[in-house]
């Protein structure tokens, strides 16, 4: 068996605030066979400075990226927006720089978010996980309607062990994060955020599962604030746990 | 044939009062006059206007009612004002297209908008040969009237009675145009009258 | 005033919040549903089409505007044109006085919300009515639309009771059906005796030189046919050029909007009444209307003239659905307002609205003539940038950000920084109040403390107890 080798890309919000999730995840690619390598040039896709229109911010950054992971054949993160950002919309940023473009469209062409990564390279649906909890999946934005991965995290909480799957009634429905749009329209932010553990809370979930720790720290935070029972878990934590078997 | 037009009968029918309107379907004119004659008594209906059409014409409904106002009788400011006293607009069709239940309103001399359009209720003759399929037939259809000699000035579809979900997303019914809208499908009409 | 001052302002009304949620759940579902039943090549077929029309309007928009006004003035219509929305409004106001009228009645149109027609028609001592239902309760109540398609969501019976009772001088009842013939018999009145007739254009047919109008109250064709003189203003990004372009749009408009497969009434005009005629306008003035379009168009925004106005973004938008429309401040909101408003406006005036957004991709996602409008508010976002709308505060930080995280070294220092600020302020790890511009995020919501431990320092722990290399 050709064994794959797997650059992997923390993210910010990862690596600063919630690190479990990133050993997570990359526990669960060692599990399924892959080697993990770790550059250590990486910082942050930049996302944020470009989501506000700030392209020449973000332009240092998403060449840190590309400088960072020109040679690995496989770049994972944990993170829609950052798969998104970086396969979709680098391009934007060097779109008068067409050597440098041309770098952003080969290293976008080998990046992966984790979900989309298990699924459609690895081929793997069941990764041995066992959780029994109720839980409902989130499905955030840049995920779904930017990289369009739409069933695959599905899939693979279909295949956890003990864990009912509860549909959200606006599964699609934005959780209110947005960036910079969380602090510059903070109540109608935190007011999406309250439909979204809502919805979550009403269908019997214990857990809400998302592939973005973007709107899992926003939700998260929210659901704290209101001393919420909710558990809020990102996918590769979901699928890293063997438990009640 | 016979059973394309059956189908297009039922389909416009069904299409019809989906959105709430009444359809009947009759086999001739004379089936036609008994049912507006029902329509009328059921509904306490005296007066009424109407469009000039043979159809309409051979239909002879006027003895139906205590006044039944046409544009030839009335002229402009009769006309309009009878429209907005009587009970009842009688109307033909140019055409009908079945999967939506709408109606191809020609509006002219003979055949004002505000027969259509000012009374609460609202009965449209038409004859079943003038059903069509759908959108496809049906713009056809209007892009030959507005693009020929002779194209009106306004050229109107109606489909079912007037609506309206402005109060708290209530479907309600009359809010200016007709709150009842009955279509009458008459199955054979003599072809002179077509 | 700001979005977010607007924002706060709606979501103190709770129940205009909870109607807004309802609705636009309720148009949304529609809307599925009508396209379910086409079914997917049938809506992709109809949404190519659609969307290749209105290009080709814009694209050749001088020439169809010229063949569009000269087909209607062969047909005997008067057609004007107004560069701005003041222009069009003061020529409606003088032609309804050089007409010797002063009463008039109107349908929905949201380009004379934006002209502020009533307002400049009132002004000159002119009495204008709305005569669309949800129109003609805001008229009462002073508000602005609350949604493209559906102008007074939020009021109740009893508010619209309330409204009509004062407007009455003695109660009117609160029960719906009564509402409903109240407003038929009062807005009669104003149709039977009005001296012009206003609307809008929903589709500009240039070949044929038609305005067609959509309605489902039928009040467009009363305003058509009773009133001895009729004004229409149109936007001259409305114009199609063949009357074929006009098959598409029509299937999707209002399946769009409401999810119906045809509105009750249709109207297609093109021409004042004929001599024999009892009935239509003597007199048919067309406005067409710039107001600010002609500099949307051949610029990176023009994509956003394709708009028919049909509510979907509204209906999809996470961030509209928890405010309503009078968030927005100007006659359009939702998706299409953030990026319209400050088009047409300027953007240096509507800083903000870019920014009511969290770029989700629903509007994009739902839009039938496929308007990429989370790239357009993107793009606006950009545009601040360039001509230098944004405070020297939120400038700096980004730069400042963007010089730090460029090298992994800078990034990790910066990183142990901000914890190092955090500390302070946290207890278990988490932090409850936050100074500056994280503040927002803390009025709401608990913010994390940048662990001691991070996922670096994990991985590379982690490696040295492998004995592996740190890279790996």
């Amino acid at each position: 068996m050709i064994t794959i080798r797997v650059s992997f890309f923390a993210t910010c919000l990862v690596d600063l605030f919630f690190p479990e999730v990133g050993m997570d995840a990359v526990e669960v690619l060692e599990r399924l066979g892959c080697e993990v390598d770790f550059p250590l040039g990486q910082t942050c896709c930049g996302q944020q400075a470009y989501n506000c229109g700030h392209t020449e911010e973000a332009r240092p950054l998403a060449l840190n990226f590309l400088r960072t992971f020109k040679d690995s054949e496989y770049i994972v993160m944990p993170s829609g927006s950052c798969a998104a950002m970086v396969r979709n919309h680098y391009s934007e940023i060097f779109a008068d720089e067409p050597e440098v473009k041309k770098l952003a469209e080969a290293v976008g062409a080998r990046t992966y978010e984790f979900s989309e990564f298990l699924v459609k390279v690895l081929k793997v649906r069941d990764v041995g996980a066992a959780l029994p909890v109720k839980a409902a999946f989130h499905s955030s934005c840049h995920l779904t309607r930017d990289l369009k991965v739409i069933q695959e995290p599905l899939q693979l909480l279909r295949k956890v062990e003990g864990l009912e799957l509860k549909e959200l009634e606006r599964q699609d429905l934005c959780c209110g994060f947005g960036g910079t749009f969380s602090v510059r329209n903070p109540q109608v932010s935190a007011n999406m955020g309250d439909d979204k553990l809502d919805d979550a809370v009403r269908q019997g979930a214990e857990v809400l599962v998302a592939c973005d720790m973007s709107c899992l720290m926003h939700l998260g935070g929210r659901n704290r604030r209101r001393e919420g029972d909710l558990r809020l878990m990102h996918l590769a934590e979901v699928l890293n746990r063997k438990e009640g078997v | 044939m016979r059973a394309l037009k059956a189908e297009l009968i039922a389909a416009f029918a069904a299409a019809w009062e989906r959105v709430g309107g009444n359809a009947h379907t009759v086999a001739d004119l004379a089936e036609a006059r008994v049912t507006v004659q029902s329509i009328v008594a059921g509904l306490g209906i005296e007066t009424a206007v109407a469009w000039e059409s043979p159809l309409l014409g051979a239909l002879n409904l006027a003895p139906l009612f205590t006044w039944y106002r046409t544009p030839a009788a009335g002229g402009p400011a009769g006309t309009k004002a009878a429209c907005a006293e009587a009970g009842v607009g009688i109307t033909t069709a140019a055409l009908g297209a079945a999967d939506t239940g709408t109606l191809v309103m020609p509006f002219g001399g003979p055949r004002p908008r505000s027969v259509l359009i000012l009374p609460p209720v609202w009965i449209a003759v038409v004859p079943a040969e003038r059903l069509v399929p759908g959108r496809v037939e049906l713009f056809r259809h209007l892009g030959a009237l507005l693009k020929g000699s002779g194209a009106p000035a306004e050229l109107g579809l109606a489909t079912g009675p007037s609506r309206t979900g402005d109060i708290e997303s209530m479907l309600l019914q009359g809010i200016h145009g007709p709150g009842t809208a009955h279509v009458i499908l008459v199955q054979s009409v003599d072809p002179a009258l077509v | 005033m700001s979005f977010s001052d607007r924002a706060a302002k709606a979501i103190a009304k709770p129940n205009l919040v909870k109607a807004t949620k309802a609705t636009v759940q309720g148009f949304f579902r529609n809307r599925l549903a009508a396209y379910a039943a086409l079914g997917n090549e049938q809506v992709a077929d109809l949404k190519k089409r659609a969307r290749a029309a209105r290009q080709q309007g814009v694209a050749n928009l001088d020439a169809n505007v010229s063949q569009f006004a000269e087909q209607l003035t062969r047909r005997g219509a008067r057609v004007h044109f107004a560069k701005t929305g003041d222009e069009a409004a003061a020529r409606v106001a003088q032609i309804a006085k050089e007409s010797g009228g002063s009463r008039i009645v109107k349908s929905k149109s949201m380009l004379t919300e934006e002209i502020h027609l009533n307002h400049a028609l009132e002004a000159a001592g002119l009495h204008v009515r709305e005569t669309d239902l949800g129109e003609y309760i805001i008229q009462l109540s002073g508000d602005p639309p609350a949604h493209i398609v559906g102008p007074a969501i939020g009021k109740d019976r009893y508010e619209i009771a309330g409204l009509f009772s004062k407007e009455e001088g003695k109660p009117v009842d609160h029960d719906p059906q009564n509402l409903l013939q109240y407003a038929r018999r009062k807005l009669r009145q104003e149709f039977l005796t009005a001296d012009v007739g206003v609307t809008g254009c929903n589709i500009a047919v240039a070949e044929t030189g038609t305005i067609v109008l959509v309605t489902n109250e039928g009040n467009a064709n009363l305003v058509t046919s009773q009133p001895r003189i009729q004004v229409v203003v149109v936007g001259m990004e409305k114009v199609v050029p063949t009357f074929a372009d006009v098959e598409p749009v029509l299937a999707l408009l209002p399946r769009a909007c409401t999810g119906q497969l045809i509105s009750s009434y249709v109207a297609f005009i093109s021409g004042p009444r004929l001599p024999d005629e009892v009935d239509g306008p003597e007199e048919l003035h067309v406005i067409i209307v710039d107001n600010g379009r002609s500099a949307i168009r051949n610029t990176e925004f023009e994509e956003a003239l394709l708009c028919i106005r049909c509510g979907s973004c509204l209906n999809v938008c996470p961030v509209y659905r928890q405010v309503g429309g009078a968030a927005y401040g100007d006659a359009y909101s939702g998706p299409i307002g953030a990026v319209i408003t400050p088009l047409l406006r300027g953007l240096e005036k509507w800083p903000d609205l870019p920014h009511a957004c969290s770029l989700c991709g629903s509007c994009h996602e739902a839009c039938p003539m496929g308007i990429h409008l989370n790239d357009l508010l993107l793009k606006l976002r950009q545009k601040e940038q360039r001509d230098g709308l944004v405070p020297a505060g939120e400038r700096w930080i980004f730069q400042l950000w963007s010089w730090a995280w460029a090298s992994p070294d800078r990034y990790r220092l910066t990183s142990r920084i901000v914890r190092w600020q955090q500390l302070p302020f946290s207890r278990s790890g988490w932090m409850r109040w936050a100074p500056g511009p994280v503040k927002g995020w803390t009025d709401y919501r608990d913010l994390p403390v940048v662990k001691a431990e991070t996922f670096r320092d994990r991985w590379a722990k982690r490696q040295q107890e492998r004995g592996e290399s740190l890279e790996g």
